[in-house]
């Protein structure tokens, strides 16, 4: 190991939702310099606009520091982000093969969550070091002592040394820095073996291409080397490489073995970039790439189609370069009678599917239609052949299916006590079974189910939410299939059947759902020149109906004495929300009706 | 703070002639708010600043506005002696107890004495401003109103559809539940009340809104429909001045200040372009019953209303929403209702 490495540490911050991970992030670069006080931002490094106002962080973001210690050294520190949110794991994981180490803040007045415990186990598992720390010391509802007592309890591991610190107040940050030296190990890479750089991202620059973000195990590189992706086998010249800085790069000569930097290659296809792949060096390959991540399968499919469906060509490159650095988010094309040309797309859960859908409309600007989400169903048929159905138009008929058989998911939730009987209520509600209970301490529990993914992939999160004051947090993972009694809901309107609103729905609640639904695309569908009849079928049978009258006025009565401008622009508006709705036959469905389908609750 | 007013007003007329001349007129309209809140004497110089800088001898039409609560046969007297020929009246309705409720400060009685001192005063020509779909208001008070208006007999009647504008003490109140307004079935009722009996007593309509005797149309509002151009004065004031669109700031304070330096008020400015211009053309053209000829659609824009709008009038005559001969296009009885659903397409 050479001796300039033992100046780096690469590192991620591990933490539960507003448990302040984003300022901690803050104050480091704050505390390195790398930013004037006049460039900080709050929370540089939730940057797209979407985390900002979630207050979560959706993509992985790095960004690289250096810091003066009081042993005289410099310091080399790079910070790869990490999202928080259970549907995000699979970018945590991506993120914790290229550090060493892991800083697991945790609020002093709440403790560990379901959430944290996920990722810990994860870095954990991936051989990082990890390094605790107890921030909001300084809240009145601060227990250290207790938090340190759980970490050491629940996680397993040493919590003595933990500093207590408040980033908010920026009590005790040098410590932090004092620890993530002593604690977190160094690289270890052979600077002298054939290159071997992970790529854990990449992203699209509309003018420079693809930009890979990577971590080199193993050798140099160089500006103007040829690299070859041992997996893709593609072969680039770099252009330019060079370190994070927030929101930007660096340039610089060459990224040596133990740092984090990017890597600029003219690479205009994205699609010749797979996170997780190994970069070498073309005339001095690897003799085999770095051990790839473990695959990330998505759980969640559901139709996108463009709202103009002359507009799919530009949707289609919208989600080739969101895949890019989206590596768990999947689409191929399909057709729909009601919707035309789109995507089937895959998500790791709903939360995942909401993000690509604002990404899309936001940063993107498309609109665009999502049909109601589907898990994956193993349809047996009566000849034996078994297909894996994502979209509940290509259910077979019914004299064709022998059984279904639907996802179950392990789920742990873990919440205060005195809310384990809304749980236990809201769990029934969705076919869940109960598997067993245990006290972390006098004041909370860990609850473990079984529970099929179709009831989770709804509002689940939203009405466990409700239910227990936000306190509860919640973790899950695929377990296997199981056979169930499973029937296609289909909605008419106007007697034309909307196969984009048809979903899989367990028996027993297909009535009471159908209903619901029905009363609710009553109110969302707005009211059109005729009477629009809202009908829910399973198999040949009508089992709800609702009707939309029809609008008897739409008439301003007077022009504003000469100010037609401002009638203009009512007008326009009101065409606007016209132009945000997609014809059905003689019916106008504007978007809010698709994402009806979302909520059971 | 009415001298003040007046001596912007002034400043404001200046400014427009140094840009366009003496402007001569065939109509005048004093309007938006309650000018017959104004003194004689206020009057008097009023008239006097029109008449220095406009040329008033076209004048075909020459209204006041007036709220009933605020006119006096003094103040009447004086409108009439600036070249006033035509008096606009805000009546809304004739039931006293929804004029309390809506916060008006006359009542039928008030009002019925206004209108009579103004025939007295000359106004032979008298415009009823009326509003339905009041908050409880019912299609046999709406009869009521029509019976009053029959007896009374103006040359002109306007009938509004309540419109709730928001962040308004109506909006709150129909929010917090203390008013309920009529339905939609019973508001198209109270609509189509006006129209079957105001037609059957001789009036004439001629817009959403407005109904006539034969001959006295509002030639002034016509301007806002046929697009022709309009200069407006004041604050909150908007004009259309050769294709070029401007409007004045809402407060009387920012307006005022902008004269006081020798600025022009106007904040908002657009040249409209041609798509805008055939927009309007379309929207405000066809708010008249008489529609829209397809000769003079041609005329003013050099190509056919199919050319600039391809499929959009066979798609709006498949609806029943608009009708169509060998002249032209005209809303349709469902047309009135929805007339918005016929605008937006050409917008």
């Amino acid at each position: 190991m050479s001796e300039r490495q033992k100046y780096i540490r690469n590192f991620c911050i591990i933490a539960h939702i507003d448990h302040g991970k984003s300022t901690l992030a803050d104050r480091l670069i704050e505390a390195t310099g790398v930013l004037t006080a006049r460039e900080m931002e709050d929370q540089v490094l939730d940057n797209m606009d979407l985390e900002r106002e979630r207050g979560i962080t959706i993509k992985a973001q790095s960004v690289r520091m250096v810091y003066k210690h009081s042993d005289g050294h410099e310091y080399t520190f790079n910070l790869i982000d990490t999202p928080g949110h259970v549907d995000f794991s699979y970018e945590v994981s991506r993120s914790l093969a290229a550090c060493e180490g892991a800083i697991l803040v945790v609020d002093s007045a709440q403790g560990v969550e379901a959430q944290t415990l996920a990722n810990v186990y994860l870095a954990i598992d991936n051989d990082l070091e990890i390094l605790p720390v107890l921030n909001k010391v300084d809240l009145p509802s601060a227990d250290p002592e207790a938090a340190r007592a759980e970490i050491e309890d629940v996680i397993g591991i040493d919590a003595s040394m933990a500093p207590c610190i408040s980033a908010k107040n920026k009590i005790n940050i040098p410590e932090v820095f004092d620890r993530i030296i002593d604690t977190l190990p160094c690289p270890q890479g052979d600077e002298d073996a054939p290159l071997k750089g992970l790529v854990f991202d990449s992203y699209y620059d509309s003018y420079k291409g693809v930009i890979v973000h990577t971590s080199i195990k193993d050798g140099s590189v160089r500006t103007g080397d040829s690299i070859r992706f041992m997996n893709s086998g593609s072969v680039y010249q770099i252009t330019e490489l060079g370190y994070f800085k927030p929101g930007g790069y660096v340039p610089t000569k060459e990224l040596l073995a133990g740092e984090v930097g990017y890597i600029i290659a003219s690479i205009k296809n994205v699609r010749d970039i797979t996170v997780g792949d190994t970069i070498t060096l073309d005339s001095r390959p690897a003799a085999e790439p770095l051990p790839g991540y473990h695959e990330v399968h998505p759980m969640v499919y559901c139709g996108i189609y463009p709202l103009d469906g002359s507009e799919y060509d530009e949707l289609k490159e919208a989600m080739e370069k969101l895949q890019l650095n989206d590596a768990a988010f999947h689409f191929e094309p399909e057709t729909s009678a009601a919707l035309g040309f789109g995507f089937r797309c895959g998500f790791l859960g709903l939360l995942h599917m909401e993000i690509i859908q604002e990404r899309l409309e936001r940063e993107y600007n498309m609109d665009i239609i999502t049909t109601a989400p589907s898990v994956i169903y193993k349809v047996h048929k009566t000849d034996g052949t078994v297909i894996d159905l994502d979209n509940p138009s290509n259910l077979p008929a019914a004299t064709e299916i022998e059984y279904m058989e639907e996802p179950i998911v392990s789920a742990s939730i873990m919440t205060p006590k005195e809310y384990v009987g809304n749980i236990m209520q809201l769990v029934q509600e969705r076919r869940g079974v109960y598997l067993d209970m245990k006290y972390l301490d006098v004041t909370r529990v860990i609850l473990e189910y079984e529970i099929p993914l179709n009831e989770i992939i709804y509002d689940f999160f939203d009405s466990l939410k409700s239910r227990t004051k936000g306190y509860a947090s919640f973790d899950y993972e695929l377990k296997g299939y199981a056979q169930s009694d499973l029937v296609k809901l289909d909605f008419y309107m106007n007697g034309e059947i909307v196969d984009a609103l048809s979903f899989i729905v367990f028996k027993d609640n297909a009535y009471p759902r159908a209903r619901r639904l029905a009363e609710r695309l009553k109110d969302v569908i707005p009211r059109q020149q005729f009477e629009v009849p809202i009908q829910a079928y399973i198999g040949g049978k009508i089992i709800a109906r609702e009707t939309v009258r029809a609008y008897r006025k739409d008439v301003t009565a007077k022009c504003y004495g000469g100010d037609i401008t401002r009638k203009k622009k009512l007008l326009e508006k009101q065409k606007e929300g016209k132009k945000r709705m997609r014809q059905f036959g003689t019916v106008e469905i504007p978007q809010e009706a698709f994402m009806e389908i979302l909520k059971i609750d | 703070m009415v001298d003040k007013y007046l001596d912007c007003l002034e400043l404001e007329c200046v400014l427009r002639e140094r840009l366009y001349g003496k402007l001569s007129v065939d109509t005048v309209f004093v309007g938006g708010g309650t000018p017959s809140l104004l003194s004689s004497q206020h009057l008097d110089r009023l008239g006097h600043i029109i008449r220095s800088h406009f040329d008033l001898a076209p004048v075909t039409e020459f209204t006041f506005e007036s709220n009933p609560g605020t006119l006096s046969s003094d103040k009447l007297n004086s409108m009439r002696a600036i070249g006033a020929n035509r008096l606009s009246m805000g009546l809304q309705s004739s039931d006293d107890e929804l004029l309390s409720s809506l916060g008006r400060i006359h009542d039928r009685k008030t009002f019925e004495q206004c209108y009579h001192m103004a025939r007295l005063a000359g106004f032979d020509n008298i415009s009823i401003d009326m509003m339905f779909g009041l908050p409880g208001q019912t299609v046999q008070s709406v009869e009521r109103d029509i019976d009053y208006l029959i007896e009374l007999a103006p040359e002109h009647i306007s009938a509004y559809s309540l419109m709730i504008d928001p962040d308004t003490p109506l909006e709150q109140m129909l929010d917090q539940g203390s008013l309920t307004l009529p339905d939609e079935e019973a508001e198209r009722q109270m609509y189509y009340t006006y129209r079957r009996r105001l037609a059957q007593a001789g009036y004439l309509q001629y817009e959403i809104s407005n109904w006539s005797r034969p001959g006295m149309r509002s030639t002034h509002n016509v301007r806002y429909w046929r697009d022709r151009d309009y200069l407006g004065l004041g604050p909150a004031a908007h004009s259309l001045m050769l294709e070029y669109r401007f409007g004045n700031p809402e407060s009387l304070e920012i307006w005022s200040e902008a004269l006081m330096a020798g600025r022009g008020p106007a904040i908002v400015h657009e040249v409209r372009s041609i798509p805008n211009h055939m927009s309007e053309y379309m929207f405000t053209g066809l708010r008249m019953l008489d529609g829209i000829q397809f000769d003079s659609f041609r005329e003013t824009f050099g190509c056919s209303l199919d050319e600039a709008y391809p499929g959009v009038v066979d798609k709006l005559v498949d609806r029943g929403l608009l009708s169509r001969d060998q002249l032209g296009i005209r809303l349709t009885d469902l047309g009135l209702d929805l007339a918005n659903q016929v605008f937006m397409e050409f917008v």
